[in-house]
């Protein structure tokens, strides 16, 4: 068929979907003008339909809309309200645009009127305050009129109804356009007779969706006959049973197949969007696009058709540099956009990557700020990537200015919200100055799906693979693992807190002592989380039943699936689940500044990795600053040293086997694991094969055996001899001229030597009493001032310092420490009165080790200790 | 919900009838109701109900029927507020078709089907 046509009859079928629905969200919003999502699906569908208007040249048509668009984009905002007589004039607009619609449908051509007093009415309406009507004053009559035409259109529309009824529930159809077929009718007729001759025939998508749950129930009636045979072990049956199994099995591979269409069908019609678009931005973009062929069900097809257009319009509007700024940057003139399409673990991947100029996450932290989206807390701890997931909020728009084409913030928040829909996952990574890669992750089909099966109390609950992360298998004695926090679960997942969540109460059952349970760690979006199972099973493709209207408040599940036995398991919906309330309240605050002091606990734990050698080596956790993948084939040679181009920088990386007597095994090709460490503002990254465990440092290291400077002592873990190494010394091994200094070692004295600055000498006293009787040295001083003069003229192994203290707190006092050369790295414990709030916290960011209240003595005696041991061991 | 039709006693001729409507009866412990007959899919035997956490009270769980997954309810807990015992073997599914889903309603016992004429329709019973 015509390619113009094709799109033609698309942007038709789209828009007519469009109109119908416009129709009743209008009326909606009269009746409620404070709805905001349904202003928003407004909206969206009228930006789709300029976006449409567009693509296929109607100009005229994209001009109203356009018009229709600024209208509800200021109503959006809040600046103005959709009155009745502003809905009126946006209901005789919509009639308007229909009416175009219907003449393209007819024509193939926009009809030639323009409406330049309709474009003025609706300029006017943009202005605040009441309208004034410029057509006879009959508002309200109008109004009524409108009303009663959108009912007759509501009840005039079999499509809908017809499908409610046959489908009652399956509410995810609904947002799948596709699924509608009717309206196309009319447009089909014209291309009907041109296709006569193609070997192809037309099938309603609804019939493939009833040979699709009639193959399903074929599929359980033969399990069923399979049970039978098993108990019969008639030969005769047993062979008719075998061919049936296997005819069914071949059935439901084809009429899976039969749903099935090239990705390319959708693709190839960005050809022609990028160059138009191109063209009028004045810039040289080409579109590359690999792996077209890799099928996907129609109706997935569809949903994807909006998100890849509104992707791909940003990647040419936003991405690609103008020719000039490209040739001032020494790239290649003509920008490349390419989409890459490939299978990927039962899921289709789609890859849009091009070589624009990125996105800048100074820029997108500003705006989620000045936005209220993050707190300023939160937000330092964000990684880049968790920070580009802010531009698929509502109304995000980081273009510096609002085009025709893009940057009013709709887009991004569509896309999320379409691949949400149908089960998909997006990502996003970019480097400024280098390029955006969208991932697309979608599933292959709706009716079927890879999920793993978990228990709970006995139950069976299905969980979709693709937000599965890993699984951990805790045994009871370890069950201490499981830390709470603040009456939110934690559990600390290679030096991460991972938010935790019970299967049991969540799903109102009764809780029962276990002998050990697993933790299934999920990812949804940005959010991590474990929840806490029973048992589980194995992976299985589960045919996916939705769930009726009667659950349509218990969101927990996104449907059912029936097991091999007949019993029901249901569906677990994660994204659902990831916010519910214990996660989305308590799971910030595991990011938040108290967290700080349980990962400051951890200080005395190590990271126990494999670099493929007979030995395991391990770090302590507290000199990590990160944990990352590469590939080999990432390293790039400077000089004698291995580096990585890292977070907009150069990162050297280290290999054990340079410095030591050992053999790595990195495979090649295969991804390999990194350790950041940090050192006074310095990184550096080791390269290893995987992570062992995390363990606690208890005094079980071995310091007698090896001689090596660069290891603090042996232990032996599960039969492996680890080697516990001095990363410090390492690294100035590596780069002596990064030489770190040692903190001050107090000559001649064999106990270490603290200061202690607090106000209140009640407890200078008491706490010097206590340090003394731990067998340290106590200096004391009674203000910050005074405690700095100390720490200028002696040397100390390590600080107290309390916070609220006159002439110089805590804070400015530890600020001063940190910049003098010596004591950048002396280990700083703060201690402090309970009461106080929240606001000491912020604190805790300066580089402290340990944050006490006032006042255990044990407490912190063990906490001096340990750092103290740690200092030993670093120096 | 399913339209509901209340009645206490079976003296109706369907011959009478002009223009009746056929329902399906029910009896509920010691009352019968009846649903429009064209509503009715099926009327299969007791199975097994798989509960469905955080769902309405009236909502007993799903069942499997050939790979449907109709939704039970617990009729006399809308009606009176009390929950309905599941006896199993003896109770019926009485499977319905609703604009809400096709769902199930647990009954005692499968009364006749008859014609009503809507001249004979009271209004419900107001509480």
């Amino acid at each position: 068929m015509d390619f113009e046509l094709e799109c033609m009859n698309d942007f038709v079928e789209e828009s007519i979907e469009n109109l119908d629905e416009l129709d009743s969200s209008f009326v909606e919003l009269e009746k409620d003008a404070s709805n905001k999502d349904e202003l928003d699906s407004i909206f969206r569908a009228v930006h789709t339909m300029k976006g449409g208007a567009r693509l296929i040249g109607m100009e005229r048509l994209e001009k109203i809309s356009h018009h229709v668009e600024s209208l509800l984009d200021l109503a959006r905002e809040g600046e103005l309200l959709l009155d009745s007589s502003r809905i009126t004039l946006l209901l005789e607009t919509m009639d308007v645009l229909r009416h175009f619609v219907d003449e393209i449908r007819d024509h193939h051509q926009e009809p030639n009127e323009t409406h330049p007093e309709l474009i003025a009415r609706l300029e006017a309406a943009c202005e605040a305050g009441p309208i004034v009507a410029t057509a006879p004053v009959e508002d309200e009559e109008d109004l009524e009129e409108a009303d009663v035409e959108i009912q007759e259109v509501s009840t005039s529309e079999p499509a809908t109804e017809d499908l409610q009824e046959e489908a009652p529930g399956e509410p995810q159809r609904k947002m799948l356009p596709a699924l509608s077929m009717e309206p196309e009718a009319p447009a089909k007729n014209t291309t009907s007779e041109q296709q006569a001759a193609e070997q192809t025939v037309r099938i309603d998508v609804k019939r493939l969706d009833k040979l699709m749950d009639l193959v399903g129930e074929l599929v359980l009636s033969r399990n069923q006959l399979k049970q039978v045979n098993g108990l019969l072990e008639d030969p005769a049956l047993n062979n008719a049973t075998s061919s049936i199994s296997l005819i069914t099995s071949e059935l439901q591979d084809e009429v899976v197949k039969s749903r099935l269409q090239p990705i390319s069908t959708v693709l190839n019609k960005f050809q022609r969007t990028v160059r138009d678009l191109a063209v009028s931005l004045e810039k040289e973009v080409g579109l590359v696009i690999t792996g077209g062929g890799t099928e996907l069900d129609r109706t997935l097809l569809e949903a994807i058709r909006d998100p890849l257009t509104h992707i791909i319009r940003n990647s040419v509007d936003h991405g690609i540099e103008t020719p000039e700024d490209r040739e001032k940057k020494g790239k290649k003139i003509k920008g490349t956009i390419s989409i890459h399409c490939y299978h990927d673990g039962g899921q289709v991947v789609i890859e849009i990557k091009d070589d624009g100029a990125g996105l800048d996450h100074e820029r997108i932290s500003r705006q989620a700020l000045s936005r209220g989206l993050v707190s300023p807390e939160r937000l330092e701890q964000m990684t880049p990537k968790e920070i580009f997931r802010f531009i698929f909020h509502a109304g995000f728009s980081t273009a510096k200015q609002v085009t025709n084409l893009s940057g009013r913030g709709v887009g991004m928040d569509v896309v999320q919200t379409n691949i949400g829909a149908i089960g998909g996952q997006i990502d996003i990574d970019s480097t400024y100055g280098k390029g955006t890669v969208i991932r697309l992750q979608i599933p292959l089909t709706l009716a079927i799906i890879p999920a793993l099966m978990i228990k709970a109390d006995g139950r069976h609950f299905a969980i979709p693979q693709n937000s599965l992360q890993e699984l951990i298998f805790i045994e009871h004695s370890d069950f201490d693992k499981i830390e709470n926090f603040d009456g939110l679960e934690v559990f600390r997942l290679r030096g991460e807190l991972l938010p935790l969540l019970r299967m049991r109460p969540l799903m109102k059952m009764q809780e029962v002592e276990q002998n050990h349970l697993y933790i299934v760690v999920l990812v949804c979006g940005a959010r991590k989380f474990g929840l806490i199972v029973d048992e589980v099973d194995d992976t299985e493709e589960i045919v996916v039943k939705p769930l009726a209207k009667f659950f349509s408040e218990c969101r927990y599940f996104s449907g059912a699936k029936i097991l091999g036995n007949g019993s029901i398991s249901l569906i677990l919906d994660i994204e659902s689940i990831a916010s519910s309330k214990d996660l989305e309240s308590r799971g910030e605050e595991a990011h938040g500044p108290k967290a700080e002091i349980l990962r400051t606990k951890a200080a005395n734990t190590a990271l126990v990795f494999d670099i493929g050698a007979e030995e395991y080596f391990g770090v302590q956790m507290s000199q990590i600053s990160r944990l990352d993948e590469i590939r080999l084939s990432d390293l790039e040679s400077s000089g004698n040293q291995k580096v990585l181009q890292y977070r907009g920088g150069i990162l050297p990386v280290v290999r054990l086997s340079t410095h030591m007597d050992v053999t790595e095994n990195f495979p090649e090709n295969t991804t390999l694991n990194l350790i950041v460490f940090g050192f006074a503002g310095r990184e550096a990254g080791l390269l290893f094969r995987e992570i062992y465990d995390v363990i606690e440092l208890e005094g079980d290291l071995d310091i007698s055996v090896v001689e090596d400077p660069l290891i603090l002592g042996t232990m032996i873990l599960k039969s492996h001899i680890t080697l516990m190494l001095d990363a410090l010394k390492l690294f100035e091994w590596s780069f002596p001229q990064w030489k770190v200094a040692p903190a001050h070692r107090s000559l001649g004295s064999s106990k270490p030597r603290l200061l202690y600055v607090d106000d209140s000498s009640f407890y200078l006293k008491m706490v010097s009493k206590y340090l003394q009787d731990g067998g340290f040295e106590t200096d004391t001083a009674l203000d910050g001032q005074l405690g700095l003069e100390k720490i200028k003229d002696n040397s100390y192994d390590l600080l107290i310092i309390d916070f609220e203290m006159p002439n110089m707190n805590g804070l400015e006092l530890i600020e001063e420490v940190r910049k003098m050369e010596n004591y950048d790295l002396i280990p700083i414990i703060v201690l402090t009165a309970l009461t106080g709030g929240d606001d000491k916290f912020s604190l805790i960011n300066s580089g402290i080790q340990g944050y006490l209240v006032k006042l255990n003595k044990e407490e912190l005696l063990n906490e001096i200790k340990k750092l103290l041991s740690l200092r030993e061991a670093t120096a | 919900m399913t339209e509901l039709v209340h009645r206490d006693t079976f003296g109706i001729g369907v011959a009478e009838e002009e223009e009746a409507k056929l329902y399906a009866t029910f009896t509920l412990g010691s009352e019968i109701f009846g649903v429009d007959a064209l509503q009715v899919q099926e009327i299969v035997p007791f199975q097994k109900m798989t509960p469905v956490p955080h769902s309405p009270d009236y909502i007993l769980g799903l069942i499997n029927l050939r790979g449907q997954i109709p939704t039970a309810l617990d009729l006399r807990y809308r009606l009176t507020g009390e929950h309905v015992h599941i006896s199993e073997e003896e109770s019926l599914n009485f499977i319905l078709k609703t604009p809400s889903g096709v769902c199930s309603v647990l009954v005692d016992e499968v009364g006749d089907v008859l014609g009503i004429g809507a001249n004979r329709m009271e209004p419900p019973p107001k509480p």
